[in-house]
């Protein structure tokens, strides 16, 4: 058994110091209201839908310390049902480019572009007589938008061992408008006939419209 | 600081996915699509279809090929009544009345002017533009001729309007776009009638309409409305409520509830008057309370039937000829000219029958003589009738009775055949054009049938729709009642002409809310000439 050794005790090692936490990936998840140029899809009165999101970007370029070139893809699914009987469901699928201004620590002014695809699947249910009328059509999608990121301050999540360091928290408010090709929507009937039959269409189904997205972002 | 705005965000985060879930919240629920049921017009069916604000589209359903295609248009306010339009054009064109709107001011102030109703005429292309006309103002009700020439608005209505006025519309100079195609008819008798009754075209000396009130005529003289009414007292003694009004050629007998009395009133042209006619009256009498009144003959062998718990044959000119006995309990006529089981002439012959009586008892006119001595002869029914209508090309008459049970009775043979309907709901549709009067039977929405009249050959006719299915899978997942817009009831049977010629079309209109007719050739009802027209409500729902 050695002796204790006496002397003067070492300083405690101090945490290493980072620099500004480095966040390329950014995630998130929210909502869109959207208003469409006809009435709801001259479904009803109602004036406004609402669609889910799901987005993913990573930062690609920064030009000016200030200025960051995110590229990403976007989700956006629109599922109504209205009185059992009208059943619209839409997904956009986008590739799309953000370009962020680090204006502060937590606010981050933004202008995004994306481009991408549509499909449409619109139904309506005849319960009285048993037949159910579908179709689906695709397009063409295209989104304009600005916005700003209200996000937490670098490094308020860093543990003391320095991890999570670049880890963020925000709220991303966009406003903009959807450019989407309309559908042209024949009235299918889902069953089978053995005698000839005579259809119609549903008509146009406007898919632009104005929105609003709202979303929590997670950046690391 | 820091914890306050990540609060702050994940509150706002919350707010939003709640917003966007639920933003249905608050929204006016879609009205389901419904329709009155459809007319018939050349290769199609027009629909009335009452929007939320109180006025009408229409919806023509235009089958004159397998693409079918529809074509809607708006009406002007007021309810809506749809008429077949008789005559040339029965079952090919539709008279479309709208009643018309009183001004009014909206919730906002709003001032919105007096929309007169309105007389139009539809085809399959559509509203035929030079026979629309505004109405005068409003009016309640609308009665066609039996020829299509004139229409007649009535029941007029609104603030401060004369409420027993009739306007006469004379559709023919509606088509040829006369200037003056409508004259407006004040009454002067201030009571307002409820129905009105036509001089058949071809049988009387004028085209008159005559309104029948309690213990007066009210006549118009359809010629010339321009000309003041006619106005008729029945009786100075005892008030007379008219029944019926029948025409011979240059008179016309009234007969009254509960009374024995018969008018008779004989046209009589004069030189000078406002009219150039008179209506000269005469009172005839039956044995006692005549319930239904017909006549056969003409000139010197005009009679008149009077069935007033005996047959009383009556002449005109000099009343009672000849009373038969044993009919009592009849309380209708039916009068035909046919042979019978033992005359192979074709002479005047007379049917009674009376609803809720299992018998139909026949009477021969054609030897004036033996009319007193002749007794009825009765056949049984089997059952209480319930309505009874005549199919003169055949001289058949079709029998309904309160049961599942029709009856077919030869008027010549004096015979009865039964027909068993697989329910009491069944909807049965006369097709008189047919070669051979068939009568098809519609039970639920997919089960038609028909039989031939004459021979009795029945069909089952072989509909190959797939059989509703149940796009709910499950009771629990089916919407309330009240959103199901009950737009036709199963089976509902109408009868479409073609294009040009005699061809029909059989449209069999099941339940649905967003439309479906299958239309069947009505003298080959085979799937291969069979048409399925689906979801025309829907057409166009996002345009």
């Amino acid at each position: 058994m050695l002796p204790p050794r006496l002397g003067p005790v070492e300083p405690a090692v101090e945490p290493r110091r980072h620099g500004d936490a480095t966040a390329p990936f950014a995630l998130g998840i929210g909502g869109s209201f959207l208003w469409p140029g006809e009435q709801d899809y001259a479904l009803s009165e109602q004036k406004r839908t609402g669609a889910f999101e799901l987005f993913a970007t990573y930062d690609v370029w920064t030009p000016v310390p200030t200025l960051v070139l995110a590229a990403g893809v976007s989700l956006r699914n629109e599922s109504r049902t209205i009185d059992y009987d009208y059943d619209l469901r839409q997904n956009i699928v986008q590739a799309e480019l953000m370009v962020r201004q680090v204006a502060t620590p937590w606010l981050h002014p933004h202008l995004r572009v994306a481009v991408g695809g549509v499909i449409t699947n619109f139904s309506r249910t005849d319960s009285a007589a048993g037949v159910k009328y579908e179709d689906t059509a695709g397009g063409v999608a295209s989104t304009f938008g600005a916005g700003f990121t209200l996000r937490t301050p670098p490094r308020l999540f860093e543990t003391r061992k320095g991890h999570l360091a670049s880890l963020s928290f925000g709220v991303l408010v966009e406003g903009g408008y959807a450019l989407n090709q309309d559908a042209e929507l024949e009235a299918k009937p889902t069953q089978a006939s053995e005698i000839e039959r005579a259809t119609f269409s549903f008509g146009s189904l406007e898919r632009s419209a104005a929105y609003l997205r709202i979303a929590g972002v997670v950046r690391f | 600081m820091t914890k306050t705005l990540l609060t702050r965000a994940v509150s706002l985060l919350a707010l939003t996915l709640s917003l966007t879930s639920g933003c249905d919240e608050g929204s006016q629920a879609v009205r389901p699509q419904s329709a009155l049921p459809p007319r018939s017009v050349e290769d199609g069916l027009l629909y009335i279809e009452p929007r939320d604000d109180g006025n009408a589209n229409t919806l023509l359903l235009d089958v004159a090929s397998n693409d079918a295609r529809v074509v809607r248009s708006e009406l002007p306010a007021g309810t809506v009544q749809t008429l077949e339009r008789p005559g040339a054009n029965k079952g090919r064109q539709v008279i479309v009345f709208t009643s018309g709107r009183a001004a009014y001011k909206d919730g906002d102030g709003k001032h919105h002017e007096l929309v007169p109703a309105h007389l139009m005429v539809f085809a399959r292309t559509g509203e035929l533009k030079p026979m629309t006309l505004p109405l005068a103002g409003m009016f309640g009700q609308i009665k066609l001729s039996e020829d299509g020439k004139y229409a007649l608005a009535y029941q007029s209505s609104g603030f401060l309007v004369v409420q027993n006025a009739i306007q006469v519309v004379d559709l023919d100079k509606l088509a040829a776009k006369d200037p003056a195609p409508s004259q407006l008819v004040e009454l002067l008798d201030g009571r307002e009638t409820g129905t009105l009754v036509f001089s058949p075209p071809g049988t009387f000396k004028r085209r008159l309409v005559i309104a029948p009130l309690p213990n007066a005529l009210q006549i118009i003289d359809l010629e010339h409305p321009e000309r003041r009414e006619i106005s008729i007292t029945l009786s100075e003694g005892s008030a007379l409520t008219p029944a019926k009004i029948v025409f011979a050629n240059d008179q016309f007998f009234v007969q009254n509830v509960g009374s024995p009395q018969i008018l008779s009133f004989q046209f009589i042209p004069v030189a000078r008057g406002e009219h150039d006619f008179q209506l000269a009256p005469t009172i005839l009498n039956a044995s006692s309370a005549v319930t239904d009144l017909a006549i056969t003959g003409k000139d010197d062998k005009l009679r008149l039937l009077a069935l007033s718990g005996r047959l009383d044959v009556l002449d005109p000119r000099i009343g009672t000829t000849a009373k038969v006995d044993a009919v009592t309990g009849f309380t209708q006529i039916l009068q035909f000219d046919g042979k019978s089981p033992v005359d192979q002439n074709v002479t005047p012959r007379a049917a009674l029958y009376a609803q809720g009586r299992g018998q139909i008892g026949f009477v021969d006119l054609g030897n004036e003589s033996a009319w007193a001595t002749r007794n009825v002869e009765l056949i049984e029914l089997g059952e209480a009738l319930l309505s009874l209508q005549h199919i003169p090309s055949k001289n058949l008459a079709l029998v309904r009775h309160a049961s599942n049970k029709l009856s077919v009775v030869d008027l010549v043979a004096r015979t009865v055949k039964r027909v068993l309907l697989d329910s009491t709901q069944a909807t049965t549709l006369l097709d008189e054009n047919a070669a051979h009067a068939r009568l098809w039977v519609a039970s639920g929405n997919d089960s038609l049938g028909s039989i031939d009249l004459v021979s009795f050959k029945a069909t089952s006719v072989p509909l190959s729709f797939t059989p509703p299915s149940d796009p709910f899978g499950g009771e629990g997942d089916r919407p309330p009642f009240e959103q199901v817009a009950q737009v036709e009831q199963p089976g509902n049977l109408v009868l479409v002409p073609r294009a040009g010629g005699t061809a029909r079309r059989l449209a069999v209109l099941q339940q649905s809310d967003t439309g479906r007719v299958t239309f069947l050739d009505a003298d080959n009802p085979i799937p291969a000439t069979a048409l399925e027209v689906l979801g025309f409500f829907i057409a166009g729902l996002l345009d």
